[in-house]
Parts: C-alpha cells; structure tokens; sequence
C-alpha cells in the first residue's frame, strides 16, 4: 500500500541532508555558469556527476550581472553511504513501467522518471533544486549533451524564459532559429554553421526570452549528429566523444565544442527570423517566406511534448515569438557550405 | 442540425491560436495535433461565440452564399470530427450573439489536417501529473 508523502517535507529533509553531507566532501565539484541575467549554481556529490553533467556549459562561465540564482544539487546513490534519496514512494522497486510522475505545486515542481532512473525537485520559492540519479555511470551520453534541461525548463519558466526545441545561429546582432522535428536538417545546418562566419549558439535546445525583443540565448555547448552525418564535418572530429559502446543505428554522435570553437560561439542574439529547414538537396539553397502557422506546427508540439510543465504557457510564448518574427521555409542544398552562406547573406540583407 | 447544441473547444487538454492562414490546435493529452483550415477557421470563430449547430450553419450559409443543403454534410462532418478528436465538447449552454463573420470570400470545405507524430512521445512516456495530497496516484480526473 503506498503512502502519501508529505513533498515539501521530504525536499527540505533531502535538502538539508545533501547540503550538510556536500558541505563535508574535500574536493570542491562546484560548477557556476551564467546565462541571461541569471547565475545557476551546480554543486555535484562526485566526480562522475561532474563530468557528465557539466561539460556542456563550460562556455557559460563569464560573469554577468545577476537578477536571481539557482542553486541545484546533483546527487547519485552512489555519493553517500545512506541511500535516502530514493523517492520514499517506490517500494521493493516498483517503478510503474515508465510513466513520468509531475507534481505541479506552484512552489515546488517535482518530475520522477522511474525508467531514467532519475528525480528532479524545484524549490521556486528558495531558488534550490535536487536532482538525483541512481548511478552517475548510468547516465546515458545524450543526457551530457543537454543536460538538467527539467531542471532549467522548469526554473527558467519561473523566471519568464522559455526553453525551445530548436536550434540557434547568427551574426552580429541578428539570429536565427531553425525550428522542425528530428531530422528535418536543424542539427546538420547548425553544425555547418561552426565553419562558417557565423555564431552558433544551439543545435537542439536553447532558451528563448522576451527583452523586450525576442532574444535566444545558448545553453548547451553541444551538437549531436547521425553518425551517417559525421564525415561531411571532418572539422568536429576533434571535439567528438570517442564511446565504442555506441548503436551507431541508433544512437547520434556527440561533440562537445567548448574550448575547440569558443570563437565561434556567442551568448545570445536577437531572433530576427525563424527558419523551418527542408532537406530539398537542391544545388542553390532556397529561402522563401511562409506563415507563422507552418512554423508553430514545427516549433510547438514538439517543444510542448518534451518540456514537461506549463504547457499553456510554452504555447503562450511560442505564438508570442511567431508574432514578433517573421518565419521562412529553408529549403537546403547537399552542399552544407551553401546553407550557412545562405543563412549569412540573408542576414547580412536584413 | 439543433438550435439547442452547442459547441465549445475543450481548453482543459487544448491549446490553439488563430493564425491568418490556419488555426492550430494541440491535444495536450493525445499528443495529436491540427491545422485547420478554410471555412473551417470560421466554423471555430463561431464556436467560441457560443452560437448554436442551427444558426452555425445558417450563418455559414448566409456569409459564403451557399444554400444550407449544398454545405450541411461538409460542415456535419467537419463538428463530428472536431468531437470525436477531442478537440471540442458539445454543450446546451450558448449564447447565439453573434453579428456577421468578416472576410468571406469563395466557400471551401472545412479543412482538418491532422500530425499524429507526437504521439511516440506520449506513449512512450505516459505522463500523469500529481497532486502533493495524491502523489502517486495519478489526480483523479485523469
């Protein structure tokens, strides 16, 4: 018979725990990193959790002024000798399949996926976060290329910002979002982008904020890419992570493109269009104005189906955001070269 | 068609915007979504008015110029499956205060596109949302 759990209670107990027991760990696993005008605070209970969970913002570390902080903690069983972070709820293992369990009280969010293996709780009144994995080594390598994004989602909500599923390029002054489901050409035109004049800013996930103007902000210093794909970037092969344990069928290519291509990379632009690619492998790439209908139906549904959260509210700014910016359908070339060139003379006209 | 049904879109699971082309709608608990099309646009515009299955197709009838019989089965078909999608409920609370549709040109069938390609992440990954009382148990409703 499961009982109901008192969760405020059972986050400030988790809480105070984990803060005493991180307090008395020798080595100092901090991480900090700065986005918008908001500072996000990591601290993890060891080595593995930092090295998968942090690579990805190390172009983020410069100081900025900050209106609020964050501070998670990040956390396996595997950090302390009591295992007391698992949800008191699960009982002799039962994970009911791989449901995801939302709790959405106004001040503290709760997300528990008992399949991942993981459980994320905001305090949004308290700026403080838990998220706990049952092992570090089982994190999956896709979760170091976006990683905490529930975490992030839920608490950049709070503050008035918006994760997308998109990605993000851009000259001075001037960005791009590339909207569309898997494998409509978001990743590959980002990624060509890196060997371009252009900034690069996200390949999958970014964030999105009202400045009043739109404005994308980079989150991840990331790309992932169908292993297919790799040989046309022979650029990014320093910057792969070598994994021979990979389903190269089924699983992408991971790079981690900080220090390697911080020249190329920018905190955050103004949105001045939305693109939606279409892989058209014609000779000459193709821009061609559509309506903002075409590209809430490519931007939408799928950031509202894998935020988990305020979904009116992810759908309130979307349709904000198509208000704001005009949106184009990017039918685009084999020849990647001729996609970034496309993208950076269509801004350099604008 | 009944002067005494009426129609409202579900917006406890639906969210949708009226863009110049096309209204988008998404099931939030489906994972189905749609774009919606033609006079179909109008069709929503007059659901939200409150105005009734009788005087919905009157209205329609009167705005494109079309006699009610060359339109009743378009436009029948078109509220079935608005329903049967989940998108709208049918109610017999309206208001039927409505004074004319704006913009009406040539009549097109009602037009429903639907993108089930969401639905893998639904089912995948079944998502109940809770209550602090009712954790775990999934809030009752669902």
């Amino acid at each position: 018979m499961k009982q109901a759990v008192n969760l405020p209670d059972y986050f400030q107990n988790t809480l105070d725990f984990i803060q005493n027991r991180i307090g008395e760990i020798a080595e100092d696993l901090s991480f900090t990193f700065f986005v918008d005008d908001k500072k996000v605070n990591l601290f993890f209970g060891n080595k593995v959790l930092y090295s998968k969970l942090s690579i990805a913002f190390n172009h983020l570390k410069e100081i900025r002024q900050v209106n609020r902080q964050l501070d998670v903690f990040v956390v396996d069983d595997e950090c302390f000798p009591l295992s007391l972070f698992s949800p008191p709820w699960i009982e002799d293992g039962v994970t009911y399949k791989n449901d995801i369990w939302i709790g959405d009280d106004a001040d503290l969010k709760i997300q528990h996926y008992p399949l991942k293996g993981t459980l994320m709780m905001v305090d949004l009144v308290n700026d403080k976060a838990i998220y706990w994995v049952k092992s570090g080594n089982l994190i999956p390598y896709y979760e170091s290329s976006s990683p905490l994004r529930s975490v992030l989602h839920v608490w950049m909500s709070s503050c008035g910002s918006q994760l997308l599923h998109a990605a993000a390029v851009g000259i001075k002054n001037k960005g791009i979002l590339l909207v569309g489901k898997g494998g409509s050409g978001k990743s590959n035109t980002a990624v060509s982008c890196l060997n371009s004049e252009l900034y690069y800013l996200a390949d999958d996930y970014c964030l999105l904020s009202f400045k009043p103007n739109p404005t994308v902000f980079s989150l991840f210093a990331t790309a992932k890419l169908h292993f297919n794909d790799v040989v046309r970037y022979p650029f990014l092969n320093e910057v792969q992570l070598k994994n021979n344990n990979l389903d190269i069928q089924n699983e992408k290519a991971l790079f981690f493109l900080h220090p390697a291509f911080e020249s190329r990379m920018i905190h955050d632009l103004p949105i001045k269009a939305i693109f939606i690619p279409k892989v058209a492998n014609v000779l000459s790439p193709k821009i061609t104005p559509i309506s903002s209908s075409k590209a809430y139906l490519a931007l939408a549904p799928s950031t509202i189906f894998q935020m988990h959260g305020n979904k009116d509210r992810t759908h309130e700014n979307i349709v904000r955001l198509l208000k704001e910016v005009p949106s184009f359908l990017f039918e685009l070339s084999s020849e990647t070269s001729l996609n970034s060139k496309a993208i950076q003379d269509f801004l350099h006209e604008l | 068609m009944s002067s005494k049904i009426f129609y409202t879109i579900d917006t406890s699971k639906v969210v949708f915007e009226k863009f110049e082309d096309e209204t988008v709608l998404i099931n939030l608990t489906s994972g189905n979504y749609y774009g919606i099309m033609n006079v179909g646009k109008a069709i929503l515009i007059l659901m939200e008015n409150g105005i009734s299955q009788q005087n919905l197709l009157t209205i329609i009838s009167t705005s494109y110029g079309k006699k009610i019989a060359e339109i009743e089965a378009d436009i029948q078909d078109f509220l079935t499956t608005l329903v049967n999608e989940g998108l709208v409920q049918i109610t017999d609370l309206g208001s039927n205060e409505f004074s004319a549709l704006e913009n009406c040109n040539e009549y097109e069938k009602p037009l429903i596109e639907k993108y089930s390609d969401m639905q893998d992440l639904i089912l995948l990954d079944p998502v109940h949302d809770v209550n602090s009382k009712g954790w775990p148990n999934a809030n009752s409703e669902e």
